[in-house]
């Protein structure tokens, strides 16, 4: 029974120890692709296991970025062999898009208005008035009664004159 | 075969590489301290600033203190050469480079070249230069990394901190985590192409590599 027990343990034991060692040459395995470059057996998943691996990892701040140097190479001629061209999506130019733009649009100036200690009174107000307008053309839109092309020219006439008003008060004090 | 040279526009590059750094970093600890605390203030053991100017440096900086970034001596006026944390009142338990995005960006890179420079190097672009060279800025960040915004050179209004790169979809990306208005996972791109809808196209950003 004894020496059942003993076979037993050894065999865990070296089954632990298999486990490791593949483990470990996979890691490598994955390094030595990117090293040489061969991206056609390289996948992203690689990649990104590549990389959480390396940011757990105790290398020198000099090995780190000679790593992650190779490990960005890799992933930019993948992606460009992948997707050559690249894949901008295209705003799509529908009324529910402009709603989500201007809704966007209000949380970038209400956290500015909010937090931006670097911009004087007189931007922070007419930050307040474009978030009013842009509140006021965002219930408009939702109704949908007009066009898109209608309720954008609205929206870039609102920003266009933002824009002007902004460049002209922020070195005002 | 993919060259990968880039004819950058930048302000201004400033490698601060030949100070040692006396730090090191580990970047997933940062990352974790990101997950566990970017919609759940560790009010445990800081201050929340958000009612005070916001709490986005203050965050930074406990990501970079989460990573292994160690505390500068304390003394009762600390100037942009001190950064640590022991209690929410300025002076000898906080220094003003823990929470304010200008002094932050003093302490670890400079403001027109003062600055403990404690970081390894800033990149500054104006905001349309960042976004024309985004993938040079995907090449060069790490998590961890700090990316700061300024409607000037002389100041900082914003603090983020890169919590991911985009690996396998084009165009790049960077994913940045903040306090104050909470994202794990903000689009950098987006903010940026923000900034320049909103007539901050010749205004600035600042890629700071931490380590």
């Amino acid at each position: 029974m004894k020496k059942i027990y003993v076979i037993l343990a050894i065999f865990l034991i070296c089954g632990i120890g298999l486990s490791i060692g593949v483990y470990a040459l996979q890691g490598e395995n994955i390094w030595s692709k990117i090293y040489s470059k061969d991206i056609d057996n390289i996948t992203f998943d690689d990649l990104k296991a590549a990389r959480d691996e390396l940011n757990k990892s105790n290398l020198s701040r000099e090995e780190f970025e000679e790593r992650e140097k190779k490990l960005k190479e890799a992933i930019m001629e993948k992606e460009e062999k992948e997707f050559p061209e690249i894949s901008v999506s295209e705003v799509k130019q529908d009324v529910d898009t402009l709603i989500e733009k201007i809704k966007s649009d209000i949380s970038f100036f209400e956290e500015s208005i909010k937090y931006d200690q670097t911009i004087n009174e007189k931007v922070r107000e007419r930050q307040k008035i474009h978030v009013d307008n842009l509140k006021k053309l965002l219930s408009e839109v939702e109704t949908k009664e007009k066009s898109y092309e209608e309720y954008f020219s609205e929206y870039e006439n609102l920003r266009l004159k933002y824009v002007v008003d902004y460049q002209k008060l922020r070195n005002e004090n | 075969m993919l060259i990968l040279v880039f004819a950058i526009t930048v302000v201004s590059y400033a490698d601060f590489s030949g100070n040692t750094t006396d730090y090191t970093f580990d970047r997933s600890k940062a990352k974790e301290y990101m997950e566990k605390y970017w919609n759940n203030y560790n009010i445990k053991d800081y201050a929340d600033f958000t009612a005070y100017g916001g709490d986005c440096t203050n965050f930074a900086s406990q990501v970079l203190r989460a990573g292994g970034v160690s505390f500068t001596s304390r003394t009762t006026n600390p100037t942009y050469n001190h950064w640590y944390y022991y209690g929410p009142n300025w002076g000898y338990d906080r220094t003003a480079t823990w929470t304010g995005a200008t002094e932050f960006r003093q302490h670890f890179g400079d403001i027109k070249g003062t600055g403990k420079k404690r970081a390894v190097s800033m990149y500054t672009f104006t905001v349309s230069e960042a976004l024309e060279n985004f993938d040079f800025i995907w090449l060069r960040v790490s998590e961890g990394d700090i990316i700061s915004h300024g409607h000037d050179l002389n100041s900082s209004y914003h603090t983020q901190i890169v919590y991911d790169y985009t690996i396998g979809a084009r165009p790049r990306d960077i994913k940045v985590a903040q306090h104050t208005a909470n994202y794990l996972d903000r689009s950098l791109r987006e903010y940026l192409e923000q900034r320049v809808n909103a007539g901050q196209g010749n205004e600035y950003v600042f890629l700071i590599e931490v380590w």
